[in-house]
């Protein structure tokens, strides 16, 4: 057997559409609204420093904000299917075109731009790390969190998952359709939701990311979940 | 100060707030003479390259990165103005 706990003291999701916290009560059993291309607030960062950040950056910012706002130092997991490939896609098609890539783009092409942008705004210099691991990825950044957490019951820690469409020219690629969407997470010592993760070797991926199942089952509509990726499937329960 | 030149400063205005993502300076709030990074605007070493790559594909202007004069040359959007000018007239 696989699996372990994980003890969530607070949440925040936010999706185009699902604005705030009674939007996503009343999300569960749908589909995600339509992707109008709207992004989140992030007006707790300063205009020089929000000015370039992209929609997956400012989704990540923005619900990591509301979990974090409270806290003066939070160490964190930002992770992400796929992170920054649409400013990466950018660039390609500037040097396809034989014309010189944005540097700017070129700077928060990375996966841990959010994680610096916010260390940087918060003036907080707790460690960090940066996640991608296929469809897999909120699971072991889950698991990464809570093997950062110490038996002290003061310590914490801040996850936050988000991810958006994949430029057309990948789509092919995957077998997910990722929408977007970000989670934010405060991880505390204890015990609350286990994760238990066996072998898929028959069932077909389910068509939602292991964000969106865990939502679910936070949102209280259902005791126990199980989501199948391409690799493995997992069992959220109580 | 004749009109080719005013007209210039107020493209490069424009430019920067465009490649530079400055959503919420208009062309009037940039000084001409006012240092553009640092003081002033505020801008950083990231913006410097982006104007250079912006500066490059609008004004087919040339930069060599080991020109001596390039910081003063991106001093403020005065002196751009007159490097394009430069370039622009040993062309013609």
């Amino acid at each position: 057997m696989n699996g372990f706990n994980i003890n969530i003291s607070a949440s925040a999701a936010w999706a185009p559409g699902l604005d705030d916290a009674a939007a996503w009560r009343a999300w569960p059993g749908k589909t995600l609204p339509l992707d109008d291309g709207s992004a989140p607030d992030i007006r707790f960062i300063d205009a020089l420093l929000r000015r370039r950040l992209g929609r997956l950056s400012r989704m990540a910012l923005h619900v990591a904000n509301r979990v974090a706002a409270e806290w003066i130092s939070l160490p964190t997991v930002f992770a992400s299917r796929h992170g920054e490939l649409s400013r990466t896609v950018s660039m390609l098609h500037a040097l396809a075109a034989e014309t010189s890539p944005s540097p700017a783009a070129f700077s928060l092409s990375v996966h841990n731009s959010a994680a610096g942008i916010f260390s940087i705004v918060r003036g907080d210099h707790a460690p960090s790390t940066a996640l991608a691991a296929g469809d897999e990825t909120l699971l072991w950044a889950l698991l990464d969190a809570t093997a950062r957490l110490t038996d002290d019951p003061d310590s914490a820690i801040l996850l936050v998952y988000a991810d958006e469409p994949l430029a057309t020219e990948y789509q092919s690629y995957s077998s997910a359709s990722a929408s977007a969407h970000a989670l934010a997470l405060l991880l505390r010592p204890g015990e609350g939701i286990h994760l238990e993760w066996t072998e898929n070797r028959v069932r077909a991926p389910t068509p939602e990311p292991l964000s969106l199942t865990l939502l679910t089952h936070l949102l209280g509509q259902r005791e126990k979940l199980t989501w199948h990726g391409e690799r493995l499937s997992v069992d959220i329960h109580a | 100060m004749n009109e080719a030149s005013h007209k210039l400063e107020a493209a490069i205005k424009v430019l920067i707030i465009d490649a530079l993502q400055l959503e919420d300076i208009q062309p009037e709030d940039i000084d001409t003479d006012a240092p553009l990074f640092g003081e002033g605007l505020g801008l950083d070493s990231i913006d410097a390259l982006e104007l250079g790559v912006a500066l490059k594909k609008h004004f087919g202007l040339t930069l060599a990165s080991n020109d001596p004069a390039i910081k003063e040359h991106f001093r403020s959007v005065g002196s751009l103005a007159q490097l394009i000018a430069n370039q622009r007239a040993n062309q013609a």
